[in-house]
């Protein structure tokens, strides 16, 4: 069956290749804004689904990739503010992943959320900054801030720890 | 660290992950989306129960109630504040917070006949008398610049917004009690050319056939010659942001004035009204 939205035929077999090779960049993302793979995996699901849901909307198939992050960020936004209600975010155990740098990822993770998602989709996606500005809504220049806000802040939550014998 | 230690830092999706994805997206229905297109017989049908009872629309204004979790909908606060000037009308229905977030359901529309105008709400809070610091979330198709009559499609019907704020707390206090929020809406028109950026207008960046450089320059030439260049179709984010400061100001001073005032200092648009609507969100103490 195929179901047409604006000028794109958007179908399940279609939706599906497209999400599947979107999956890695996915839970980065969530990797970025959530804590545990439980929350990342609940939001992936989420995500699919209401962008399932919301295919009606897509209008261009290029515009598919940013706007399924740009889904799955405002579901991770949602996750994470129900969870101020419940358990303190710090009280939960890190899933622990190997074998990965965690001193790395401590520090981005102590960047705000604003900083940390530029970081996560410009350097470990190599996401232009351009296209950024635009799954973010905010003007290309207030992403390379962002940016060279982040490398300061990582550089010098690092340099304790590198400095170490 | 450098770059690898990042990518390295990240790890792919592990097994797990890519099992519920697959579960996921097995269980998809298959049943049709919404059609974009109304019928006009339900159009029609629309018209008359508008017609016929006012009170029947009134009670279905834009609501956060139909927005958020079922188990917050005790703490919304109802609002239903009303105002009007020769451009346009606003509701503003109700409010959820829980201290920390404000969701904000308001339905902003055109008077018919009137002007087109650009409206740039700017919320504000304050809590026992301190200011707060507020962080839009979502919502930036109404808080970056909303043209009336709409230039662009809106995702919850013609002229309802949600918005999402936070307060930070990274610089300034939370909040101690009951939150007074302010909604200030200034009123833009300019009578400049309005042109709309080819690279923008099918709704993402269409990087074939200009560079970078050229795109930021075609800014800059629109200015120059008393044009706006809206990207995506209706949003002067990339123009406001690379407006020439004012002789004299601040290049840092310049780079965080607000979006609307940018606009207004330019020269390319006036503020033609200004208002202010305020409410007030009760501190929170319990859970749902």
């Amino acid at each position: 069956m195929r179901c047409t939205g604006g000028d794109l035929t958007l179908d399940k077999a279609l939706f599906t290749h497209k999400t599947q090779a979107l999956q890695g960049v996915m839970y980065r993302v969530a990797c970025g804004m959530l804590k545990t793979d439980a929350d990342r995996y609940d939001a992936m699901q989420q995500a699919l689904l209401q962008a399932w849901e919301k295919r009606h909307t897509l209008r261009h198939e290029a515009a598919f990739d940013a706007w399924l992050i740009r889904i799955l960020i405002n579901v991770c936004k949602s996750i994470y503010r129900q969870q101020a209600w419940t358990i303190p975010m710090d009280t939960l155990p890190e899933t622990p992943v190997s074998p990965i740098d965690l001193s790395v990822r401590d520090a981005v993770e102590r960047l705000s959320p604003k900083l940390r998602v530029c970081v996560l989709l410009h350097y470990v996606e190599d996401m232009p900054t351009a296209d950024i500005a635009i799954l973010l809504r905010i003007p290309d220049s207030t992403v390379r801030s962002r940016l060279a806000n982040a490398r300061k802040l990582l550089r010098l939550e690092l340099t304790p720890k590198e400095d170490t014998p | 660290m450098n770059i690898s230690d990042l990518k390295n830092a990240y790890p792919p999706l592990p097994m797990e992950g890519q099992a519920r994805v697959t579960r996921t997206l097995a269980s998809l229905p298959e049943h049709a989306p919404p059609r974009r297109r109304v019928r006009w017989a339900v159009v029609l049908a629309l018209v008359i129960v508008l017609l016929v009872g006012t009170a029947v629309a009134l009670n279905a204004l834009f609501s956060v109630k139909d927005r958020i979790d079922p188990q917050f909908v005790s703490q919304v606060t109802e609002i239903g504040d009303h105002y009007s000037n020769q451009w346009l009308d606003l509701d503003i229905t109700d409010a959820w917070s829980d201290n920390k977030y404000l969701t904000l359901a308001l339905t902003m529309t055109h008077k018919p006949g009137a002007d087109e105008v650009y409206v740039f709400p700017v919320l504000t809070a304050r809590s026992m008398g301190q200011k707060l610091d507020v962080d839009i979330e979502s919502g930036f198709e109404l808080m970056d610049g909303e043209w009336l009559p709409a230039r662009g499609e809106n995702w919850y019907g013609p002229g309802n917004h949600l918005i999402d704020a936070a307060i930070m707390e990274d610089i300034l206090p939370p909040a101690q009690g009951d939150i007074e929020w302010t909604l200030t809406f200034h009123v833009l028109r300019t009578d400049w050319d309005i042109q709309i950026d080819p690279h923008t207008s099918k709704g993402y960046y269409d990087h074939t056939g200009i560079s970078h450089a050229d795109f930021i320059k075609q800014f800059e030439d629109a200015y120059r010659n008393r044009a706006v260049l809206l990207t995506y179709g209706d949003t002067t984010v990339e123009y406001s942001a690379l407006l020439p400061a004012p002789r004299g100001m601040d290049k840092d001073a310049w780079d965080i004035t607000p979006t609307w005032e940018r606009l207004v200092r330019s020269g390319a648009f006036a503020e033609v009204d200004r208002f202010s609507r305020s409410f007030v969100t009760p501190y929170v103490t319990e859970e749902p």
